[in-house]
């Protein structure tokens, strides 16, 4: 990401500087949430003895947490991330907090 | 983002591998060092003779504390891996936590004798250094080493990503041109080793995945003990019954789990509630029997030493953890492939100094005033010197304090390691207060005669010198000997590089004012 | 059966660092027709995968193939360093 060169407006740095704030955000605590939910989604849905399910779950969990990061940061709009990943994560931490507390707990 | 994929994950390459470079720079020595720790430790008790020798350890243990530890609550022995010699082994009394393990530890010696070697943690210590991180609580360590690991990750993938020309440039290597040359080091030592890299940083997390990600547990389980209980066996301890029964030869018991494994050493032994009739012998496999770590644990009846039902074999997810903690660790290596995992591990070292070095490299020549660089670049310079030097530094004081420090200190493993940190520190002050490209040679050549102390200091204060080690043969300690010197060659190399460069900036501004 | 992991992965790179133009003209002196560089990157493929090969065949699946990237890490440095030499 090119750095905003010292004569820009000061309106442009700002924006830029929150463009890598959003993205630093959505990398660091978005992709940990999308990493918890999916590892709270294998263990609890994968159709395999409990104890392996978790398992995979956390296994797969940090191959998530990486592609959340990357892309936060690789797409051309931060907005676009955001949205997948809220796509991503809102459902199935809905899902998990029914399964887990409200439907079939 | 503007400027496409290639500029935006460099621009992310180079924040998450600076941000924590320096730690992962520890990371990374301390793991290289961890993959020879029986070495290391071996070097750092001298005390201990013999070879290795599984059952002599076990045996001599069993009857130390059958004399010395009757009564306990539990008796723990960790058997000497395949490249140590000493079998430690400690018990527990009633009331007491594992805090107060080192109270009552030995050792037995390859004969199977206690022997009362210097109180001293060894390589073990640099091992627990590369995730419990030192002075902090272990936790919290954890987490930001975790982070790191994390950051590290993102660092490769982008750095895949960004470099284009990865095959293009994959075979060439430029010397002595400045910023390119940092750069071409540094993409040589990722690339060359980037399988080992990528290996090593995702299985790192998953060692510690329990504590990162343990909302699976949550999800599935009531509690973490029931997680536990179904992933490693159930720690039911059997009730005292209060009559007291001998235990039944260890010897037989090691030989029943050597057959049970096809040949696979064990690793621990432990005793719970040892001297009663109803008490068992539980044997864990060796970590480093197989590429799977995790060990089988069997369980015998202590009176009688039979052997109980197997418990279950593990599923696909569990053994590819203990495959990837495996990997990771690497304990399974036999000689050739561990001197290729601490090639690699050195390659991750240079890599990330490199990295470090690249970037105060790269922005020299975008300064506005090349005598008085903005705070950041200082910041990054001088933290650059400070580790890069200052912690080979400190483990050779480390080393040294093994050898210096009298045996009656109290507290003798936590003086080494404080040592360790001190010798460091006093880097950090050289590297923060001279002029910097002296600092760079200072720091680098205190270093190098740190390293080449650490032979002479061995020679003048033990009969295991490098000179006797050749002579009897005794291949681990001339080894470690030997190592001490190449790293004081490898350092006093670069502070003589250092010592040769032409300041470019001075030269340029010269010319100016000849104009 | 190592050692072959070992040579043919060594000949392996050098046969890719052989099929790209830059490299042919610093050490051969000059570029190749396109058919010929084709026909080196392709042995120079084949020899990888022989070399991946030799090491299961000589330790098993998974410990043949931690020698195999190890032998991969050895043929790739040997033919860079030499490259850069015949280079100068």
């Amino acid at each position: 990401m090119p750095r905003p060169t010292s004569t820009g407006a000061p309106g442009a740095r700002l924006a830029h500087a929150l463009d890598v704030a959003s993205r630093t955000i959505l990398a660091a605590a978005g992709g940990y949430v999308a990493a918890a939910l999916t590892a709270a989604g294998f263990a609890r849905w994968l159709p395999i003895p409990r104890v392996e399910a978790v398992m995979t779950g956390m296994l797969v969990s940090f191959a998530v947490y990486a592609v959340v990061a990357i892309f936060a940061f690789a797409v051309a709009r931060a907005a676009r991330v955001w949205f997948w990943t809220s796509a991503y994560c809102v459902p199935l931490g809905v899902a998990l907090y029914l399964s887990m507390h409200g439907a079939g707990a | 983002m503007n400027g496409g994929i290639r500029q935006s994950m460099a621009w992310l390459h180079t924040w998450v591998g600076l941000l924590l470079g320096w730690l992962l720079f520890l990371v990374f020595v301390t793991g290289t060092a961890a993959y020879f720790q029986d070495e290391i430790t071996r070097w750092m008790q001298p005390e201990v003779r013999g070879q290795h020798d599984i059952d002599a350890g076990a045996e001599g243990a069993v009857a130390y504390m059958q004399k010395h530890a009757a009564n306990a609550e539990q008796w723990s022995i960790e058997l000497p891996g395949e490249r140590a010699v000493a079998t430690t082994a400690f018990w527990k009394e009633k009331g007491e936590t594992f805090a107060q393990w080192r109270d009552h530890a030995f050792l037995v010696d390859g004969h199977g004798q206690k022997v009362d070697a210097r109180d001293t943690l060894g390589g073990w210590r640099l091992y627990r250094m590369h995730f419990d991180l030192y002075y902090l609580p272990v936790l919290w360590a954890r987490w930001l080493v975790g982070l790191a690991a994390m950051f590290m990750l993102v660092a490769i993938i982008s750095g895949v990503i960004t470099h284009k020309k990865i095959f293009a440039d994959f075979f060439t290597l430029r010397f002595g041109k400045g910023q390119r040359s940092w750069l071409d080091g540094h993409n040589l030592t990722a690339v060359l080793a980037l399988p080992f890299h990528f290996m090593i940083t995702y299985t790192g997390l998953v060692t510690l995945a329990a504590q990162y990600m343990p909302w699976g547990v949550s999800a599935a389980y009531e509690n973490r003990a029931a997680y536990y209980a179904d992933a490693f066996g159930a720690d039911e301890a059997p009730k005292r019954s209060g009559s007291n029964a001998t235990m039944a030869p260890i010897a037989g018991m090691l030989k029943q789990a050597r057959e049970t494994w096809h040949g696979a050493e064990p690793g621990y032994i432990f005793v719970p509630i040892p001297g009663d009739a109803h008490g068992v012998v539980k044997i864990i496999r060796s970590t480093g029997a197989g590429m799977a770590t995790r060990g089988e644990t069997l369980t015998f009846d202590a009176a009688t030493g039979v052997m109980h039902a197997r418990p279950p074999a593990p599923g696909a997810a569990r053994e590819t953890e203990s495959v990837m903690i495996g990997l990771h660790a690497g304990r399974y290596a036999p000689v050739l492939l561990r001197w290729f995992y601490f090639l690699c591990g050195l390659a991750g070292t240079a890599m990330v100094a490199t990295g470090l070095v690249l970037w105060t490299s790269k922005r020299r020549m975008q300064l506005p005033d090349p005598e008085r660089p903005y705070f950041g670049f200082r910041l990054v310079e001088r933290m650059n010197i400070a580790t890069i030097a200052g912690l080979p530094f400190g483990i050779a004081c480390y080393f040294m304090a093994n050898r210096l420090l009298p045996m009656d200190v109290v507290q003798r493993p936590n003086w080494e390691a404080n040592w360790l940190f001190i010798g460091w520190g006093v880097l950090c002050v050289v590297a923060i207060v001279r002029p910097v490209k002296r600092a760079w040679v200072e720091t680098l050549s205190v270093a190098a005669a740190g390293f080449l102390a650490v032979p002479v200091v061995d020679m003048m204060t033990t009969d295991r010198g490098l000179f006797v080690s050749l002579w009897r043969g005794d291949m681990v300690f001339a080894s470690f000997d030997l190592m001490m010197l190449a790293l004081a060659g490898l350092l006093g190399f670069c502070a003589w590089k250092v010592h040769n460069r032409k300041d470019v900036v001075r030269v340029r501004r010269k010319k100016e004012a000849v104009a | 059966m190592m050692l072959l992991c070992l040579l043919t992965a060594l000949l392996g790179f050098a046969a890719l660092s052989m099929g790209m133009s830059r490299h042919q003209r610093d050490v051969l002196g000059k570029a190749l027709p396109a058919a010929r560089t084709r026909s080196v990157k392709l042995a120079g493929w084949l020899l990888l995968a022989a070399s991946w090969a030799a090491a299961i065949a000589s330790d098993g699946a998974a410990l043949g193939s931690v020698y195999w990237l190890g032998a991969l890490t050895f043929g790739a440095l040997v033919v860079a360093l030499s490259v850069t030499r015949l280079s100068r």
